[in-house]
């Protein structure tokens, strides 16, 4: 089959697919409608975690397993890129924007990081959270990679001492999670009496979704700009 | 909510569309920065700002410019294939 | 509401066309990108009450549907991490074949 009549076949299938689901949507009780499952968490997420944003609640605390998931497959993407990418080295000189340019950004790029923190430290208060406060952490290496030139930024950050920081972050993730099972409850557990709950609204409240948020957004960060620096590399010029 | 929601869902097909259809690679990646920013702003429409904040800063932030380093390791900026 | 729903009927349909016909491996990820976020429009516009706010405690009493939305923050970095890693696949093809057109991947040995 050639391949406009398998483009052509794929559109037929998935229209109807979709137009059946269409039809029936009304069936289709959980579309527009809340869950057993999130009823509880939208009366009950305050009382039992103390953090006022419940998808922030939901994340670290009722499904705190997969967001540890996530934060491994983030720190398995960053080592295959490492990999594939260990045979080059950066480039030795490379151009940089006019002087407007590095002048500005010296001078919002210190707004950028306050902004990335707040983000993450106020992760249970408001939208927002570690991932979110880590990709713009990392937005700030992005930036300075367009303005400065590579060169001059791979002078200053190693991509091997942000592996480190990294690692150190994953493992602190695992060892909050490790400490409910020293006194016998489950993995992750946000328990009352090690991690106070205080009250809801203020900045120390929410057990340990505030550790949590510190530790995901550190590692979110080292892994993105790790990702960038990487992908910057070139060959050299006598290879084949 | 009703007009504003279709205005941004038509926007979206529309820099879809360009973004697979135009010749030179770098008009590609600029409509795909712009169908992420659409994106953003139909998640807080639907009153999701958790979402709608990761959307802007991963989408529009953090693939345009993984995209732009690639093109400008292999085949370079001026092509058009 | 209908009118998202069509919409994320026809973003599927341009990603999955645009899959299957191009031959540029950067247009096919891009495919890929489009194809994903429209499923997390799908999964987002299926959490909306109408008439419910956000979901913040302190402001809002009925809340829309909060699950999906953990889902779709998962699922949007997961993405921008497959791309990354698509993306330095592409970068090490052309060292080797010198094209990023799928045509010239033909050689089973490397």
């Amino acid at each position: 089959m050639s391949k406009t009549r398998i483009a052509l076949l794929s559109i037929i299938v998935l229209v109807v697919i979709i137009f059946s689901f269409m039809l029936n949507v009304k069936d289709f009780a959980y579309y527009g409608n809340h869950n057993e499952t999130s009823l509880y968490y939208v009366t009950e997420g305050v009382n039992d975690t103390g953090a006022v944003n419940i998808v922030t609640a939901i994340l670290f605390d009722y499904r705190g397993f997969d967001t540890l998931g996530e934060a491994i497959v983030l720190f398995c993407v960053a080592s295959a890129i490492s990999m594939l990418f260990a045979s080059r080295t950066a480039p030795k000189k490379s151009a940089e924007l006019s002087i407007l340019a590095r002048a500005a950004s010296l001078l919002y790029s210190p707004c950028i990081i306050i902004f990335g923190v707040y983000i993450i430290i106020h992760g249970h208060l408001s939208p927002g959270g570690g991932f979110q406060g880590g990709v713009i952490l990392a937005s700030v290496v992005l930036i300075h990679l367009v303005v400065f030139g590579e060169s001059t930024v791979v002078r200053h950050l190693d991509y091997k001492k942000l592996a480190v920081i990294e690692s150190f972050s994953l493992l602190l993730f695992i060892g909050i999670g490790l400490i409910p099972v020293l006194t016998g409850n489950a993995f992750l557990t946000n328990l009352p009496s090690l991690f106070p709950r205080g009250i809801p609204g203020e900045l120390f409240s929410a057990g340990n979704i505030g550790l949590l948020n510190i530790a995901t957004g550190s590692k979110v960060a080292a892994s993105v700009a790790v990702i960038l620096l990487n992908m910057i590399k070139r060959v050299e010029e006598d290879e084949i | 909510m009703e007009l504003i929601n279709l205005v941004l869902l038509i926007l979206l097909i529309i820099s879809g569309i360009g973004a697979m259809t135009f010749k030179n690679i770098i008009h590609s990646i600029l409509a795909l920065s712009a169908f992420s920013i659409a994106l953003t702003v139909i998640f807080a429409l639907h009153r999701a700002p958790d979402v709608a904040v990761a959307e802007a800063s991963v989408g529009a932030g953090l693939t345009t410019g993984l995209f732009i380093i690639a093109i400008s390791n292999t085949i370079g900026a001026k092509s058009d294939e | 509401m209908p009118g998202t729903l069509i919409a994320v009927l026809v973003l599927l349909i341009i990603g999955i066309v645009a899959l299957i016909l191009n031959t540029n491996l950067f247009k096919m990820i891009m495919a890929l990108t489009i194809i994903e976020s429209a499923v997390l429009l799908f999964a987002v516009s299926g959490a909306y009450i109408k008439g419910a706010g956000a979901p913040l405690a302190d402001i809002n009493e009925n809340m829309v549907n909060p699950l999906p939305q953990a889902l779709t923050l998962t699922a949007i970095v997961i993405g921008a991490a497959t791309t990354a890693i698509a993306l330095s696949l592409v970068i090490k093809i052309y060292k080797h074949t010198k094209s990023v057109s799928s045509e010239d991947l033909t050689r089973l040995k490397g």
